[in-house]
C-alpha cells in the first residue's frame, strides 16, 4: 500500500518527524484555547500556507479532502443557521487549520519516520519498551503485508462462488473470508514461533552483540 | 501476547482496510452506499474478543497516523484525525472493546440458535453502533460547536447501514462460532 508521503526538499520535509508530531499537536491545542476570529484566521492562513508551500498538485489534494471539505461547509452553514454565522466563522477556520496543518505533516513526513519517532518514545522504558517498539514494529509490518492477501482471498472467493452460480451476499463471503483469516493466523503464529519469536527482550539484540564484538 | 494474537491483530487491522478498499454497495432504500469499514471493526471485537478486539482498530487508527490511506475512499493522514469525524474513527477502539466484552460470554456458553444470535447482535448493536456514534457525535458536537442534538441529526443517515452491519457480524460471527470455535472455553 503506497502511503500518501509525497515525496520533496521542503522545510516541512527537512524536520525531523518526532518535532513535526509535537508541533502539530500543540497547535490544535492551542487552536481550542482561543475564540477570537482574527487569531483563527492567521492560523488558518498559516496552516494554508505550509500546505501551499508543499507544492502539491491540486487534483491530489482535492480528491483527499473533498469529502472533509464538504462537511466543513456544511458545519459552517449550520452553525451560522442555528446559532451566529461569526460562531460558524470561527468553526470554520478552526477546523481549517486542524485539517490543513494536519494533511501538511502527513504529505510531508515519511511513514518510517514516524514508526521510528514513535518507536523512540518506547525505548527508554528498558526492556518493556524495547518489547513493545519490537512489536509495534511487527504488527504494522504484518498489516501492510496482510491487505493485498485479505484483498486477494476476497476475489478469490467471489470467483469461486460466481463459477458455482451462486449469487454473494456480504454474508456468504463474510463467513468462509473469516474462517480462512483465523486457520491462515494459526498458520503464520507458528511460522513466527520457528523462526525465534518472541525473542529474549531482557538481552541485548543477537545484531547489537555482534557488531560490539567485532570492534577491536 | 502469544504469537498467534500477534498475528490476529494484524489481520484483523487489515481486513477492516480491505473491507473499506471494496467498493461501497449501494442498498436501494437508502440514501447513502454503505462501505463494509465498521462491519470489519464490529467482526474484530466480537470473533476476537475485547482486548485484541480493540487492538486491531487502534492499529488501523495508527495507519491512519503513519498516512497510509487505509479508510474508506483512500483517505487517510493527520488531516482526517484532526478533522470533524475523527470521533467515529478514534470511537472504532472503544466500540470493538465493547462488543468484545458482550460477545465474549456468549461465545463461551453454551446457549445455541436465536438466544446466541440475539447476544450477538445486541454486542454489535452496542459496541459496533452505539459508542461508536456517540463517541462520533461528541466529537462532532465538540470540535464544530454545533449542539448534540444537531451532530446526532446528521450522523441519523448512516444509522440504517449500521444496523443492518450489526445483523450480519451477529449471524456472521455464530457461524463461524459453530465451525471454528473462537474463544477457548475455560477463559
Amino acid at each position: 500500500m503506497l502511503s500518501l508521503y509525497q515525496p520533496g526538499h521542503s522545510l516541512l520535509h527537512r524536520l525531523p518527524a518526532g518535532a513535526k508530531l509535537i508541533a502539530l499537536s500543540l497547535f490544535g491545542l492551542l487552536l481550542f484555547l482561543t475564540d477570537e476570529a482574527r487569531i483563527l484566521a492567521v492560523a488558518a492562513a498559516g496552516a494554508l500556507l505550509l500546505l501551499w508551500h508543499l507544492r502539491l498538485p491540486l487534483g491530489l489534494l482535492l480528491r483527499q479532502l473533498a469529502v472533509t471539505l464538504l462537511l466543513l461547509a456544511f458545519l459552517v452553514i449550520a452553525n451560522g443557521l442555528l446559532l451566529s454565522w461569526h460562531e460558524g466563522l470561527i468553526v470554520g477556520l478552526r477546523l481549517l487549520a486542524l485539517v490543513a496543518a494536519g494533511t501538511a505533516v502527513t504529505y510531508a513526513t515519511r511513514p518510517s519516520e514516524i514508526i521510528a519517532a514513535l518507536q523512540a518514545c518506547l525505548r527508554p522504558l528498558g526492556s518493556a519498551g524495547e518489547k513493545a517498539a519490537f512489536t509495534l514494529g511487527l504488527a504494522l509490518a504484518l498489516v501492510l503485508r496482510f491487505i493485498p492477501e485479505v484483498l486477494y482471498r476476497i476475489r478469490e472467493l467471489r470467483e469461486a462462488m460466481a463459477a458455482r452460480g451462486i449469487r454473494g451476499g456480504p454474508l456468504r463471503l463474510v463467513v468462509p473470508l473469516a474462517i480462512r483469516l483465523l486457520r491462515s493466523a494459526d498458520e503464520v503464529g507458528l511460522a513466527l514461533e520457528a523462526r525465534g519469536y518472541p525473542p529474549d527482550f531482557s538481552r541485548p539484540l543477537a545484531k547489537e552483540s555482534k557488531r560490539q564484538n567485532e570492534q577491536p | 501476547m502469544n504469537s498467534r494474537d500477534l498475528v490476529l491483530i494484524p489481520l484483523f487491522a487489515a481486513l477492516i482496510v480491505a473491507l473499506g478498499i471494496m467498493p461501497p454497495i449501494p442498498l436501494g432504500f437508502l440514501p447513502v452506499p454503505i462501505t463494509l469499514q465498521t462491519l470489519g471493526v464490529m467482526l474484530a471485537g466480537s470473533m476476537l474478543g475485547p482486548w485484541r478486539g480493540a487492538l486491531a482498530p487502534a492499529l488501523v487508527v495508527l495507519l491512519v497516523i503513519l498516512g497510509l490511506p487505509v479508510l474508506a475512499g483512500g483517505r487517510g493522514g493527520l488531516g482526517v484525525l484532526a478533522g470533524p469525524t475523527a470521533g467515529f474513527l478514534l470511537g472504532w477502539i472503544p466500540g470493538a472493546f465493547v462488543t468484545g466484552l458482550i460477545a465474549q460470554p456468549i461465545l463461551q456458553g453454551n446457549r445455541q440458535g436465536l438466544g446466541a444470535f440475539a447476544g450477538l447482535l445486541l454486542a454489535a448493536l452496542i459496541g459496533g453502533v452505539a459508542v461508536v456514534y456517540a463517541c462520533g457525535i461528541l466529537w462532532l458536537a465538540l470540535i464544530a460547536g454545533v449542539g448534540l442534538g444537531t451532530a446526532a441529526l446528521g450522523s441519523l443517515a448512516f444509522i440504517p447501514g449500521d444496523l443492518i452491519k450489526a445483523v450480519l457480524c451477529a449471524a456472521a460471527t455464530r457461524a463461524v462460532n459453530r465451525v471454528y470455535p473462537l474463544m477457548p472455553r475455560s477463559a
